[in-house]
């Protein structure tokens, strides 16, 4: 009993905190059975802009409809409140820009002369300068150091800002940089927060105001990580997160939710790592986390390798809000089922090979993951065509497999074997070198070779050739495509969809030089991916990141 | 949460003197010693929840009605036998119970060793508060308390049908006690959501290790204890 109390405290605590952030959702409006006036929910009429720059002047205009005669229009009356100040009286509010952050907003029309109110709720989101664009994590010394590089448009970068979290939160932001990621708590308006991976204490960022949000290492139950956990890389969808330390042990958190929506931070990592059946060790893993949400169909799974067994482990993260059915976090072996046409030992009809088997890789291992996305519809599960970059155990050369993995659900899961091959031989290629599989667009793989690995190869999936595309001044130590074209995309969804940037690139350096490239199709075909703009004086580039603002129902990221 | 309903009651209280002339009684000016919970309150306890302990302390919050004093003052506490059913090897009470200098309440404690008799059934051990050192005996209903002890498992109330449907599937006695010796954890009742969450996931990557190990378990009807865990992990 003393844990429903605690636990109804919390629901209550949740529901207030999650006001802050989240709209009520359901597609319905706030009338009832006899209301004279019908006021439009803001977030569903398609003219209201509900996401403002630190510098615009708002304006919104907002909807309604007189349900009775007995109203008059000249009757009515106005009220605008931001975060519980009335700002405006007019019908349509234009206000000065608002500071960064979320605000929570009502609009209310009021019958002035039967004395009765009608309202909605809105929530505005003002973003910063640093809300559009890469983000890019470097090793300064030591010191982790986060900037930022907006677009102008799809040829005109800005200036890049260096040490942004410093100048929004005025502290250092740590040391030992590993991974910057983008995660996405769902919900009526999904908002987007920045982690940023490090040895020195991770830390979850706003996505929109660049403010420091949480400590990770506190999320762990009791306050404290384990020991030895270093943060390498991370998966997180609406039922929870899985955190990936260097060791190769998994930390596994659920969320509570509010209104079917997950609340953010509201679950704690437990200390003891996930144990799979024959025990893991993770070295690489690939996630999903914030590609699609919403109607835009979605996939939900992370592939993680686990070198203890030389195998493909998959963890379920359903992200349509949180049926206890579809909770987070089962972990299983990846398989190639029975029924399958192409099993593994048959023979690629193109190259000869055998095709590996994922539950037991043999002769080979796993150097890189990356996926592209097949196909999408709305709704259902979407199909992720994985790249994985094998290598042999005894010839050392390096392979390539590609497979369809797609989850309809946790017990439902469909797996179809597409081709192995030999990557070509590039001098200079190895465990040093970087593997960047596009996720949409041109289907290509970005790699690095050559002198010092600061070489950029360009892989044709299609015609399986590898080409030079560009020479970086240094090493060249992280790739970052920028958002990417939907495939295969409805007619429906593609008003909503934003494809900005889709073909370009940021490339990073050991010496701290940014490269934006142009990637578009015609640039690699003809064997040279243009410079567009060059920055420098970051430290050794380690990770980047790609934001771009958009709407609920469709996003693109990975 | 016992503590904020204590807190609470003591506000009350004393919002209800602000206002009220009559107020507590006071039992005159003697000084009163009594348990804080009263005698139907039953204190369960099986050694099954604690793997490889012998011997435990039970303790119990008592309480005073008294003036403030600058010195420490004792009290005395007896086994009522016609309510105790332990044999007398099963426990020890406190030798030397005592009211701190300037305090109102405090804590005596029942030190319970297992015997084989706990091994067949639950048996009680009956302390009462009797009239000694510088104390009287409070009020009838707080002056007893039974410990009820045994070596044997039982549901507990929190493994109800929610937690069930949402962690480790329905209760056994061996499931209980696996999951007591994998976590070493046996009272969830103060838990917080991730804190279950994390204990349950715990014990199942320790029934998964078994079965690797080639010590798989099984519940009471002879299916694998994993089979019928409901949690994701």
């Amino acid at each position: 009993m003393k844990r429903y109390v605690k636990l109804l405290t919390a629901l209550l605590a949740g529901a207030f905190l999650a006001t802050a952030c989240y709209e009520d959702k359901g597609n319905y409006d706030y009338s009832t059975t006899g209301d004279d006036i019908l006021v439009y929910r803001m977030d569903t009429m398609k003219n209201v802009r509900l996401t403002w720059s630190y510098d615009e002047e708002i304006v919104i205009e907002p909807g309604y409809k007189i349900l009775h005669e007995r109203v008059s229009e000249s009757d009515l009356a106005y009220e605008w409140s931001i975060d519980g100040e009335v700002v405006s009286e007019e019908r349509i509010l234009e206000i000065d820009p608002l500071r960064v952050g979320r605000h929570a907003g009502s609009f209310t029309v009021i019958d002035t002369g039967h004395g009765i109110r009608y309202s909605t709720i809105f929530t505005l989101v003002i973003t910063s300068s640093f809300a559009e664009g890469w983000v890019i994590l470097s090793d300064d010394g030591g010191q982790s150091l986060l900037s930022f590089i907006n677009l102008v448009d799809a040829s005109t970068p800005g200036e890049l800002v260096r040490d942004v979290y410093g100048d929004v939160n005025g502290e250092a932001l740590g040391s030992d940089p590993r991974k910057i990621r983008l995660v996405a708590y769902d919900g009526q308006t999904p908002f987007y927060e920045w982690e940023v991976l490090q040895g020195s204490g991770s830390v979850s960022i706003d996505q929109a105001t660049m403010a420091k949000v949480a400590d990770i290492n506190t999320e762990f139950i009791g306050g404290a990580a384990p020991e030895g956990f270093v943060p390498v890389d991370g998966f997180q969808r609406d039922g929870g997160s899985i955190l990936l330390s260097e060791d190769g042990k998994v930390y596994q958190r659920d969320f509570s939710f509010y209104n079917d929506y997950p609340v953010a931070h509201s679950g704690k990592y437990g200390t003891t790592p996930v144990y799979f059946d024959g025990g893991m060790e993770i070295t690489l893993m690939n996630g999903f986390d914030h590609f699609t949400n919403k109607s835009y169909g979605h996939i939900p799974f992370a592939l993680l390798y686990d070198r203890q067994n030389n195998r493909l482990l998959s963890v379920y993260g359903f992200n349509v809000k949180g049926n206890i059915a579809s909770e987070f976090g089962t972990f299983r072996a990846v398989r190639i089922p029975e029924a399958s046409a192409v099993q593994p030992g048959d023979t690629d009809p193109e190259s000869g090979l055998a095709f590996p088997d994922v539950a037991a890789l043999g002769d080979y291992t796993v150097e890189k993951m990356g996926a592209r996305v097949a196909f999408s519809t709305t709704g259902v599960a979407t199909t992720a065509t994985n790249i994985l970059l094998l290598k042999g155990k005894t010839d050392g050369k390096y392979y390539l497999l590609s497979f369809d993995y797609k989850m309809n659900s946790e017990t439902s899961v469909a797996i179809t074997l597409n081709w192995f091959r030999a990557m070509p031989e590039v001098e200079g290629f190895g465990a040093e070198s970087l593997f960047e599989v596009c996720v949409a667009g041109i289907e290509t793989v970005f790699f690095t070779a050559g002198t010092n690995n600061n070489t950029l190869y360009a892989y044709d999936l299609l015609e399986g050739t590898a080409a030079a595309v560009y020479t970086a001044p240094a090493q060249i130590t992280s790739l970052c495509p920028g958002v990417v074209a939907f495939p295969n995309v409805l007619e429906s969804i593609l008003p909503y969809v934003k494809t900005n940037y889709k073909d370009r690139m940021l490339l990073g350096t050991e010496s701290g030089q940014l490269v934006l490239l142009d990637i578009s199709e015609e640039a690699v075909t003809a064997g040279s991916t243009p410079e567009i703009a060059t920055f420098s004086g970051l430290g050794k580039v380690v990770d980047m990141d790609f934001y771009v603002a958009k709407n609920p129902y469709g996003y693109f990221g990975f | 949460m016992k503590k904020t309903i204590i807190f609470a009651f003591a506000a009350a209280l004393l919002g209800a003197g602000a206002c009220s002339e009559q107020g507590l009684p006071t039992y005159g000016d003697g000084h009163y010693v009594y348990f804080t919970e009263k005698s139907d309150e039953i204190v369960r306890f099986s050694f099954k929840t604690t793997p490889g302990e012998d011997t435990r302390t039970i303790r119990l919050a008592v309480e005073t009605v008294t003036r403030t004093t600058d010195r420490t003052m004792s009290y005395r506490l007896e086994i009522d036998p016609a309510k105790t059913t332990a044999p007398s090897e099963a426990y020890d009470l406190d030798p030397n119970p005592v009211i701190q200098a300037g305090m109102f309440t405090g804590e005596t404690y029942v030190t319970v060793h297992r015997t084989a008799v706990m091994d067949e059934k639950e048996v009680d051990i009956a302390v009462r508060i009797v009239e000694g050192g510088d104390f009287l005996p409070g009020p009838t209903t707080n002056c007893l308390r039974i410990i009820r002890v045994s070596n044997i498992i039982s549901q507990p109330d929190w493994w109800n049908q929610d937690f069930a449907d949402a962690f480790l599937g329905t209760y056994s006695n061996k499931k209980y006690e696996e999951f007591i010796k994998a976590t070493g954890v046996s009272d969830l009742s103060e838990m917080d959501n991730s804190e279950i969450t994390a204990l349950c996931r715990e014990f199942v990557y320790y029934l998964r290790e078994q079965r690797d190990l080639g010590n798989e378990i099984f519940d009471e009807d002879g299916s694998s204890m994993l089979d019928g865990i409901n949690i994701n992990a």
